[in-house]
């Protein structure tokens, strides 16, 4: 177990120059007693502690400070020279195995302008040795070590004064909030609280990823499988119209030939394959011209709407132009030289706002000059021009595709003639075969119609798959996305859950576990026994003193059971903290009345069997009884006389080693 | 000094919570909340200002092993 065996003070407040304090570290006299009137400096051994070990003075009188008597600084008042330090230095030996170490906080101060100041930051340090080693060892974490040694945010349940123990449970309110605060303290509450908000953070992320839902990949899959089928079925139809067709040609060609056995037809017939080459030509011709001018006019159709509004621009321009406003007239080089030289017109220096005001013009002008340089003039003249163009190039397509038009017309009207003449012949045999032939002609065009319906329609249907697939992909990239974003979500969701479930589950262990030690302790301690049942926590933090009746006295309780109350549940704290460390307190009895003094005086040894103890005492606390009473466990007794004219305090040993 | 002299409150704290966090069965929320709590451990003292981008990392790393892509259109 870790005993304090020492604390050197230097210039700490009234601990002026070197002051040694040695504390009993006997197992059986485990009491140390440090007797002193007020203002001695009992209260700036707890804080000196503190200081050493955390940096801060944790028990200044809050009258003290509203009024301003406490000094800001540590550094002994008394003490004016060039440079002086304040240092506190806590020795702990074990008492199993032989090691130490030693705590130290020092801090400088310099004399500046007759006061003394901070000269730089408060330093720790930590030296330890083991096994009979003669050398320290220094530890390089020291903020680390200490805060393993005895966190912060604990230490109040080893050095605590007098006034803490009487205001613990002083009402109900303040033993509910002061049993929260400890139980979440232990219960490593802000930890997972600040992990539970790193977490909520990273899951609004999450949720903002989640915000794009991706489509039904179902119905996408579905749709191209749609189209696909519908494909294939096109294309098998597209197979049966083309083995048709091919079928009507060689019927067509098989009566060409037998048309063309007959002298008296023969021309005409030779005639008609030519007419019909000619115009499947120029139907060729005729589509491509079409494309070509449905081109143009998708391409350049746009300036037709917009001519109005470019004429009005050009004329506007053009009167700019006139008006001799474009190009800008001034050369933006005055302004130049101006901010170059710094200098306005008229001689006097420029401002700051004048310079960004020139700034900001010539800015404008340079603007300016590079759009009318970019634009070669005025830009509406190429508009126009395209325009032009435009108008004259649809108009050479109308006219090439009309003249063939009339061409095509002209030789249908002949071929119609041609076909005439042979189906009105008087020889039965070329009219039935004619006959058939325009029978042939009009389901092959049917055919041909219906072709070229079923290619464009796969063509289309083609194109529409390609833009399902695009969007499938698309999806299945967002799908895996918002998936894995799901994944996180519900990881993240399940990970708070789940630690506020740990909070709550290690609160109320804790909960129970100090309940049941206060339970325990109170009743150990308690000098009226038999009267009190029991001592309950709920889960509220609500603590009840039970009597034999089942009534709650905690309301009741006198202020020296107060005291036991809130000592006990202190030791079931520490036993719940599991860290031993000697225990420092601050008057312990100077609240309580003379008879429950000596209860608690008799009990105090009792308390925290084996667990160092120094407790602070006024003349008026430590009386011949208290003295009497706790004797046989003191293995030190001292006390501290304060010189005001000084400010100093000084140390005797009243009892113990020197 | 014996790191079991001085047994630090928050790590007797913190493996109460490791332990229990140990118990889950869920796989992957134990990996993460063990990364999480380590992390968080890690960096209590200095004061954590890029956690985001660590747990997203670890999330990614967790989703790559747990989550199967969709990688066809048919």
């Amino acid at each position: 177990m870790w005993r304090l065996s020492k604390i050197i003070l230097n210039n700490f407040r009234p601990y002026r120059d070197k002051k040694t304090i040695e504390f009993s570290t006997d197992k059986d006299k485990r009491i140390t007693i440090i007797v002193g009137r007020n203002g001695s400096g009992k209260t700036t051994l707890l804080n000196a502690i503190t200081w050493c070990l955390y940096g801060e003075e944790y028990h200044i009188q809050s009258q003290k400070k509203s009024k301003g008597e406490e000094s800001l600084y540590i550094l002994n008042t008394k003490i004016k020279r060039d440079l002086a330090e304040v240092s506190v230095e806590l020795y702990f030996r074990h008492t199993e195995h032989d090691s130490s170490f030693l705590i130290k906080r020092k801090q400088d101060f310099e004399k500046i302008n007759d006061k003394m100041e901070k000269a730089s930051r408060d330093k720790l340090i930590i030296l330890y040795k083991k096994h009979s080693s003669l050398n320290w060892l220094q530890e390089g974490n020291p903020d680390y070590f200490i805060q393993t040694l005895l966190p912060k945010e604990v230490h109040d349940f080893y050095f605590f004064d007098g006034e803490r123990l009487d205001k613990l449970f002083f009402t109900k309110e303040d033993s509910i909030r002061n049993i929260k605060e400890t139980i979440e303290k232990l219960s490593a509450i802000d930890f997972i609280d600040n992990t539970i908000e790193h977490l909520e953070n990273v899951k609004s992320i999450v949720l903002r990823n989640l915000k794009d839902q991706p489509k039904s990949l179902d119905l996408l899959r579905q749709k191209r499988e749609d189209i696909e089928n519908d494909i294939n079925n096109k294309k098998k139809e597209l197979n049966d119209v083309e083995s048709g067709i091919r079928d009507l040609e060689s019927k067509i060609e098989d009566i060409d030939k037998k048309l063309n056995e007959y002298k008296e037809t023969k021309q005409i017939i030779d005639r008609r394959k030519e007419l019909e080459n000619m115009n499947n030509e120029a139907k060729i011709k005729l589509k491509e011209l079409e494309s070509n001018f449905a081109e143009l006019l998708i391409t350049k159709a746009i300036y037709i709407y917009c001519i109005d509004a470019i004429m009005t621009l050009s004329d506007y321009i053009e009167n700019m132009y006139k008006q001799g406003k474009i190009p800008p007239s001034i050369n933006p080089t005055v302004i130049e030289d101006l901010l170059n030289e710094n200098e306005c017109i008229c001689g006097r220096p420029l401002s700051n706002n004048e310079k960004n005001r020139l700034y900001n013009i010539l800015k404008m002008f340079k603007a300016d000059q590079e759009l009318y340089e970019l634009l070669g003039g005025n830009p509406t003249n190429g508009l126009i021009n395209t325009i032009r163009e435009f108008i004259k190039e649809s108009d050479k397509y109308k006219k090439e595709i009309l003249d063939l038009q009339n061409k095509i017309k002209q030789k249908e009207r002949e071929l119609q003639t041609i076909n005439d003449i042979l189906k009105n012949t008087t020889q039965e045999n070329i009219s039935d075969l004619e006959s058939k032939r325009i029978e042939y002609k009009s389901q092959l065009n049917s055919l041909y119609i219906h072709k070229g319906y079923l290619v464009n329609e796969i063509d289309r249907r083609e194109k529409e798959k390609k833009d399902v697939e695009k969007e499938l992909e698309k999806e299945i990239k967002k799908h895996n996305k918002y998936r894995k974003e799901s994944y996180k979500l519900d990881l993240i969701n399940n990970s708070i859950k789940l630690l506020n479930k740990i909070k709550e589950e290690r609160k109320k262990e804790i909960k129970d576990k100090i309940s049941e030690k206060t339970d325990q302790f109170f009743k150990q301690l308690i000098w009226k026994k038999g009267v009190y049942n029991k001592v309950i926590i709920d889960d509220n933090y609500n603590i009840s003193v039970l009597d034999n009746q089942g009534n709650d006295r905690l309301t009741v309780l006198s202020a020296g059971e107060r005291e036991i109350l809130a000592l006990s549940f202190i030791a079931a704290v520490r036993q719940v903290i599991y860290i031993d460390m000697p225990i420092i307190i601050d008057t312990p009895l100077a609240r309580i009345d003379e008879e429950n003094r000596e209860n608690i005086a008799k009990l105090l040894p009792e308390y925290l069997k084996d667990t160092q103890m120094i407790l602070l005492m006024t003349n008026t606390e430590y009386t011949k009884e208290v003295s009497k009473i706790l004797d046989n466990y003191v293995g030190k007794k001292l006390l501290l006389n304060f010189n005001e004219e000084e400010e100093n305090t000084s140390i005797e040993v009243i009892e113990g080693e020197q | 000094m014996n790191e079991e002299d001085s047994l630090s409150m928050f790590e007797y704290r913190l493996s109460w919570i490791m332990d229990r966090i140990k118990k889950i069965d869920d796989e992957a929320l134990r990996e993460f909340i063990e990364y999480v709590i380590k992390f968080e451990y890690n960096n209590k003292d200095t004061g954590i200002s890029r956690y985001s981008k660590f747990y997203n990392d670890k999330l990614d790393e967790i989703v790559k092993k747990n989550v199967k892509e969709e990688g066809d259109i048919t």
